[in-house]
């Protein structure tokens, strides 16, 4: 019993330390069929106080045109090293991009907010499009787009 | 004897790595000084309605792309910049996600484009 006892109180704290630091989190983006080409999308968070606090992703590889995402460009001033690693392809109209990342829990209810920025060829730019809180209550809630985006959610 | 050790080890153990843990992810550590940050600014392409200007499809910058991804399509056509979503199955990122606090150490996120 003894042993057993001891055994335990060691893998707990082997791996109680593991699950307490971060978690995978999902985000689901579908666009609307607004009959465009293909959008780019920023994602990035904001802290408490609406200060920019880094960004998750960037789906659009060419940066001459990150300033129609106008949102991040003014919090970033364009720098693409913040986007080094987490950028991918536009995403078309009426098509779902899934991002899969590892987020540290300390960024869910404590009063962190996801944006997304989007913007279309010969359309109109859309800064902030979706504003969600990180909560773990918001995981699974569908948010509808003012404009491109269709919906948005994340899980955990 | 020995138990008691091994239980007192658990404990210190558990109360330094949830220490290094908590050092390991500072939210607002101050922003990484990229000295290989890739120059952007493109000075051809100035002027006009900025609500209006076109997204051309060119010939894209390799290394702004995670890897895995396909290069821009010259003929404009498409709606992602080349061949992204031909295959919608999970393709996992190769690289690494930036050290700006949000992201676990060494993570690397995985992007699936239907």
């Amino acid at each position: 019993m003894k042993a057993f006892l001891a055994m335990l109180a060691v893998t707990t704290a082997l791996t109680v330390p593991a699950i307490a630091m971060a978690g995978e989190v999902t985000f689901t983006t579908t666009m609307s069929n607004y009959g465009g080409d293909g959008a780019y999308l920023a994602y990035y968070v904001t802290d408490a106080k609406g200060k920019y606090a880094g960004s998750l992703w960037m789906a659009g590889g060419k940066a001459r045109y990150y300033e129609h995402l106008s949102g991040w460009y003014r919090a970033t001033a364009g720098n693409t090293a913040e986007i080094n690693g987490i950028t991918g392809a536009s995403v078309g109209a009426g098509r779902s991009l899934k991002i899969t990342v590892d987020l540290a829990d300390t960024l869910f209810d404590a009063g962190y907010q996801l944006h997304i920025d989007s913007a279309v060829e010969d359309m109109r730019d859309s800064p902030s499009e979706i504003v969600v809180p990180l909560t773990t209550d918001g995981a699974g809630q569908v948010v509808k787009g003012k404009r491109y985006i269709a919906d948005f959610s994340y899980a955990r | 004897m020995t138990y008691r050790t091994l239980i007192l080890a658990a404990g210190t153990c558990t109360v330094l790595l949830i220490a290094a843990a908590s050092l390991a992810m500072p939210i607002n550590a101050p922003m990484p000084d990229f000295a290989s940050a890739i120059s952007l600014v493109d000075d051809d392409e100035s002027g006009g309605d900025d609500n209006r200007q076109k997204l051309r499809h060119d010939d894209d910058d390799d290394s702004r792309q995670a890897s895995g991804e396909c290069d821009g399509d010259d003929e404009g056509d498409g709606d992602d910049d080349g061949c992204a979503g031909r295959n919608s199955a999970m393709q996992p990122q190769n690289d690494t996600a930036p050290a700006n606090g949000l992201f676990t150490p060494g993570a690397k996120p995985k992007v699936q484009l239907n």
